[in-house]
């Protein structure tokens, strides 16, 4: 009985080191240069990417806003300070639209995808940093 | 054919009295609406210069199309701001529909606002600055590295280092001492800023030192203990709270 319990206990350190050791591998496999790179970005879908391509346009809009004191008259004047290139929608390929427009004395811009329907959506839109999807 | 011709000098005359007056009435009102807006963009210009220090005040007003000219949007920029401040290369100050209290600004010198429909402030700090920076202070603090390479990858802040582990403050040294060789720290890390009334907060994702991948519990201890790494000092006489943080290609972008 005592044996058998000596054994146990004996293979749960064994367990125990070699977790252990096998963390400690993992940790240094993972630390060599060809690690030093920041984390992936992954987009579970289109939709999510959309959104993030929409939220960058916007910050880098209000980053030119900030030099200029005036939105820029087309989006391929953000590269290559704020962005370093416009990307287009991923599912029809095609550029983002871009308007500009004033209301009550404010400067307003409008970032859109171009077919809406293909994320079944009626719009979906960045204005003024305000991400809108219905 | 009398009657023809006594119209047709009629109708000259009246073109020539509305061209005439249409003349005169530009000839005035330029005047007066150059009066109206230039001086005031200096004014503000002057009565900033006695509170904020910087390269360069820009200004920018953008008036209704209606007879009064009412202000609908204030702009000011701030070039290269100093860095008791942020070292900022653009602080932009938008005010849409604003009330200039004229009187205290022509009496007294003193831009105050008293009111306004929105504000925002934004701010950019360059990549560049940044290095330059890192490198004025640590030769102020005699802070010695071998390598220290800073890399804007949006949305991190890629750190590449070799310093010695002397340069650590010793309360957090404790907690890397496992991870050192040799008095010296090798590695790598990415960053991701956050900013809270002002105050901005280091996030770290990913943390190589001595070829050893920080675990996640060891790195949000070293993120307790950091932060806030910074404390942007507010522009006087605008009252905001910065608590928006984004990193871009080139810049660093703050804003309210």
């Amino acid at each position: 009985m005592r044996k058998n319990k000596l054994r146990l206990l004996t293979y749960i350190l064994i367990v125990i080191t070699v977790a252990l050791i096998g963390y400690v591998a993992v940790l240094y496999w993972r630390g060599g240069v060809s690690n030093y790179e920041p984390p992936k970005q992954i987009y579970a879908t289109s939709r999510e990417r959309v959104q993030s391509d929409l939220q960058n346009l916007s910050k880098a809009v209000e980053a030119y806003f900030v030099i200029n004191m005036e939105y820029p008259r087309k989006l391929e004047l953000l590269q290559p300070a704020f962005l370093d290139h416009v990307s287009n929608d991923p599912l029809s390929g095609k550029a983002y639209l871009y308007t500009l427009y004033d209301t009550g004395g404010a400067s307003r811009y409008r970032i859109s995808v171009p077919d809406p329907e293909l994320y079944n959506a009626k719009e979906l839109y960045i204005e003024n940093g305000k991400l809108v999807q219905r | 054919m009398a009657n023809s011709f006594k119209d047709k000098t009629k109708h000259a005359f009246t073109h020539l009295i509305m061209v005439l007056s249409s003349v005169i009435g530009l000839l005035f009102a330029t005047p007066n609406l150059l009066y109206s807006r230039e001086p005031l963009d200096s004014e503000i210009e002057k009565a900033l210069r006695k509170t904020v220090t910087c390269e360069r005040i820009e200004i920018k007003t953008k008036r209704g199309a209606d007879k009064g000219g009412k202000l609908e949007s204030l702009f000011i920029k701030f070039v290269s701001m100093p860095k008791n401040i942020l070292p900022a290369d653009y602080v932009t100050v938008q005010y849409t529909n604003p009330q200039i209290d004229l009187g205290t600004l022509k009496k007294s010198n003193i831009f105050a606002i008293t009111s306004y429909s929105d504000f925002k402030i934004g701010m950019l700090v360059s990549e560049q600055t940044i290095k330059d920076e890192f490198e004025k202070t640590a030769k102020r603090l005699s802070f010695h590295y071998d390598k220290f390479l800073i890399k804007f990858t949006p949305p991190f802040i890629e750190l590449e280092f070799d310093i010695p582990v002397n340069t650590i403050p010793l309360k957090d040294r404790k907690l890397i001492e496992k991870f050192t060789i040799n008095s010296r720290l090798k590695g790598y890390a990415a960053l991701r800023l956050e900013v809270h009334d002002n105050k901005i907060f280091v996030s770290p994702a990913k943390v190589i030192l001595n070829h050893f991948l920080v675990p996640m519990p060891v790195l949000a201890e070293l993120q307790k203990r950091i932060n806030p790494v910074y404390q942007i000092t507010r522009i006087r006489p605008f009252n905001y709270d910065l608590g928006k943080v984004e990193l871009l290609n080139q810049y660093i972008l703050f804003s309210n």
